[in-house]
């Protein structure tokens, strides 16, 4: 009895830590509008979040770890430099925090701390697909590589100087290939032995809905 | 019935008695312990998650001892991660050295780092 009214206690101060974080998230938003290459800043943003993500972890609350965790993922990008912290991420940032500070509201009024209420969903699906996106900038690579080689293709077609010897490799498989049993991953190891893979991006417009997928169907390009 | 058949039988008998090897994992320490991700394990994996999705549960899949991967199994894992509303509820830990080698390989390590949660 008196764990569970110290774990009531414990998690009422988890609601005013949260608030105070998320607090300190909007000062260290508005600081990295003036610099947003200030590594301390940067740090500090990303332990809020860590902390809100790990001590909601501690109580269950795993609507606030789960969705906490990308924007955490997406700081750590832009602090370890893989990403640039621009307008767009000021704005999604300060948006995930007030949703965040919604959800430390709604789950103390006695909301499911499991499942995200359907006032909140559409805010929270909205925010997710934004920052999966900061996640998965190698598409956004790609097209920036892609860019090179074709300008390098250009260059090449139009100078008689020899271009350097890059090749842009694309590779389409068939559905049944896995089944089949065959598995592309030794011939990428294999191809790596004539050169330097500059990169490799893999192409998932093919791939469906977990709801819609065939776990041994082939949906991968590269 | 011939020796052979006898003995065909036993084997059968015992086969059927052997526990349903759907997943190659360790049910008594962690049930979602995958030692083995390759695509003979997607498919049961696929419909245990399913069931349990549909159920409103969340997994943790444990693939900090998986030593055998391959394309079928991160793409399983990559086709959690581009699902925002299955990526939410199904994450795992930190990946193996010869998942994250074959992630490399086939350029899908952000997605593979971003289901991982932090030990």
């Amino acid at each position: 009895m008196s764990f569970e009214l110290d774990l009531e206690s414990a998690r009422g101060v988890f609601f005013t830590e949260a608030r105070q974080l998320l607090g300190e998230v909007e000062t260290y938003v508005l600081q990295l509008e003036k610099d947003p290459t200030d590594a301390e800043i940067l740090n500090a943003a990303f332990r809020a979040a860590h902390t809100i993500k790990g001590s909601a972890g501690v109580f269950g609350l795993s609507v606030i770890t789960h969705f906490v965790h990308n924007l955490e993922t997406v700081l750590d990008r832009v602090r370890n430099g893989e990403i640039g912290f621009d307008a767009d991420m000021s704005t999604l940032v300060l948006e995930c925090r007030d949703h965040i500070s919604e959800l430390v509201d709604s789950i103390e009024a006695g909301a499911s701390a499991e499942t995200v209420s359907d006032a909140l969903k559409p805010t929270q699906e909205d925010l997710t697909q934004r920052l999966t996106a900061y996640l998965h900038d190698d598409k956004v690579n790609h097209q920036e590589e892609l860019a090179k080689v074709q300008k390098a293709q250009q260059d090449q077609a139009v100078s008689s100087v020899p271009a350097v010897g890059t090749w842009h490799i694309s590779v389409r498989l068939n559905s049944t290939t896995l089944c089949d049993g065959f598995d592309p991953s030794p011939i990428f190891g294999y191809l790596g032995s004539y050169g330097d893979i500059k990169a490799m991006v893999p192409v998932l417009d093919k791939l469906p809905a977990f709801a819609d997928l065939d776990p041994e169907a082939c949906y991968l390009g590269f | 019935m011939t020796n052979t058949d006898e003995l065909l039988s036993e084997a059968e008998a015992v086969a059927m008695q052997e526990p349903s090897a759907e997943l190659d994992c360790t049910p008594a320490a962690d049930p979602w312990a995958l030692v083995s991700l390759t695509i003979a394990d997607c498919a049961p994996l696929y419909e245990k998650l399913k069931n349990l999705l549909n159920a409103g549960e969340t997994v943790l899949l444990n693939i900090s001892d998986c030593q055998d991967i391959d394309t079928a199994g991160l793409q399983f894992l990559a086709a959690i991660q581009n699902d925002p509303e299955v990526s939410l509820r199904v994450r795992w830990t930190k990946p193996s050295e010869p998942v994250s080698l074959k992630a490399s390989r086939l350029g899908l390590t952000s997605w593979i780092e971003a289901g991982a949660v932090e030990a």
